[in-house]
């Protein structure tokens, strides 16, 4: 695992296991894919942008 | 007031916020990088940062989800006098953290991490039935197919680890004998799992999800592996009572009153996995219309 990583000392065995995925480009990101928006009354910067799921004893 | 030890982009927080704002309950978020001063005012403790500021005394409750609180510590020239003013910080902060500790809470900063290895041998301990499990440096004695590794430390995500990049440490079958050595790996017995359980745990209180992870390739070793066309199945599930009892029982040995618990259930056995203090709940509160988020509310 450590010739894979390139590091001088020993990795444990789930180095070898790892799952590689995607990440997001941060170059290519624009502003209407930016999905969330600075909310003061939930005292985040991070407030998601999307639509809740609708709960099921909403619809009932 | 409650104060809310948090990250600034965590999710869980903000629907707890929702349900803290529909009761009227006022409430202090406090952000990962957030940096606070410790202040007097009329023999009253303030505690300062760019985006808050509130008194010691007005916090009844507590909840710490993730992050932690920092305090801005003052260096000084000389190294004697450095030393010293260190310490006297230390004690300052020590004091407003034990303060906030022993106000009504939900988890603490100071025990949130808690220990894998030392969580399963607590369990077994107190008669949960634990896959058998140890940690070794080679797969001499591993039995190819019917063995899995995790991680000893709770974070299993690797951030960059190439260009544009992450890595995810699943829980993997060893499904090959490795040459030579690495480094101490934790490996467990793989159990044929009729479904998984993960249970949320409140203050003695607890709400469980059945997940039919078992019959897709995809999420049957791990179902972190979300198969997002065809979702694994998952309904409410009511653990037996000295299931539950065990619980609590090793809850209150780390300390914890709150977090979600892994399970495998195969025939009559439910087998322990783990302990997740500061673990995502809000799909099971969703899925289950167990209102979590609510619970947790109330509480604080």
């Amino acid at each position: 695992m450590k010739k894979l990583y390139k590091e001088k000392n020993k990795l444990p065995l789930t180095f070898k296991y790892i799952e590689i995925f995607k990440t997001k480009n941060v170059s290519k990101i624009h502003s209407s894919m930016v999905y969330s928006v600075p909310s003061e009354k939930y005292q985040t910067e991070y407030h998601v942008r999307e639509k809740p799921l609708k709960q099921l004893t909403r619809l009932i | 007031m409650i104060l809310i030890i948090s990250q600034n982009n965590e999710i869980t927080t903000t629907e707890v916020i929702k349900e803290l704002i529909a009761m009227g309950k006022k409430f202090h978020r406090v952000h990962e990088d957030e940096v606070f001063e410790i202040k007097v005012q009329q023999k009253r403790i303030v505690l300062q940062s760019a985006r808050s500021i509130f008194f010691l005394d007005e916090i009844t409750s507590v909840w710490y989800r993730r992050g932690g609180l920092v305090f801005k510590r003052l260096k000084y020239t000389h190294t004697a006098i450095n030393l010293n003013m260190n310490e006297t910080q230390h004690w300052l902060e020590d004091y407003v953290r034990k303060t906030l500790e022993s106000r009504k809470h939900i988890n603490k900063e100071s025990n949130a991490h808690i220990n894998k290895l030392l969580v399963l041998d607590k369990a077994k301990e107190l008669g949960f039935d634990v896959p058998d499990y140890y940690l070794a440096e080679n797969t001499c004695d591993v039995e190819i197919g019917n063995t899995v590794i995790k991680t000893i430390n709770g974070n299993v995500m690797l951030e960059e680890i190439r260009k544009n990049k992450g890595g995810f440490m699943y829980t993997s079958v060893v499904d090959e004998h490795e040459e030579g050595d690495f480094f101490i790996t934790f490996f467990q017995e793989k159990i044929e799992k009729d479904f998984e359980i993960r249970a949320f745990y409140l203050n003695g209180q607890c709400w469980s999800m059945a997940i039919f992870s078992q019959n897709d390739e995809q999420t049957k070793v791990d179902f972190r592996k979300y198969n997002k066309t065809r979702p694994n199945r998952n309904v409410p599930y009511i653990l037996p009572p000295h299931i539950e009892g065990k619980i609590q029982q090793l809850m209150n040995c780390f300390d914890l009153n709150c977090g979600s618990l892994d399970f495998i259930k195969k025939g009559d056995q439910y087998y322990f996995l783990e302990i997740n203090p500061i673990g995502q709940f809000l799909g099971m509160s969703h899925t289950c219309n167990y209102s979590l988020e609510q619970k947790i509310a109330e509480y604080l």
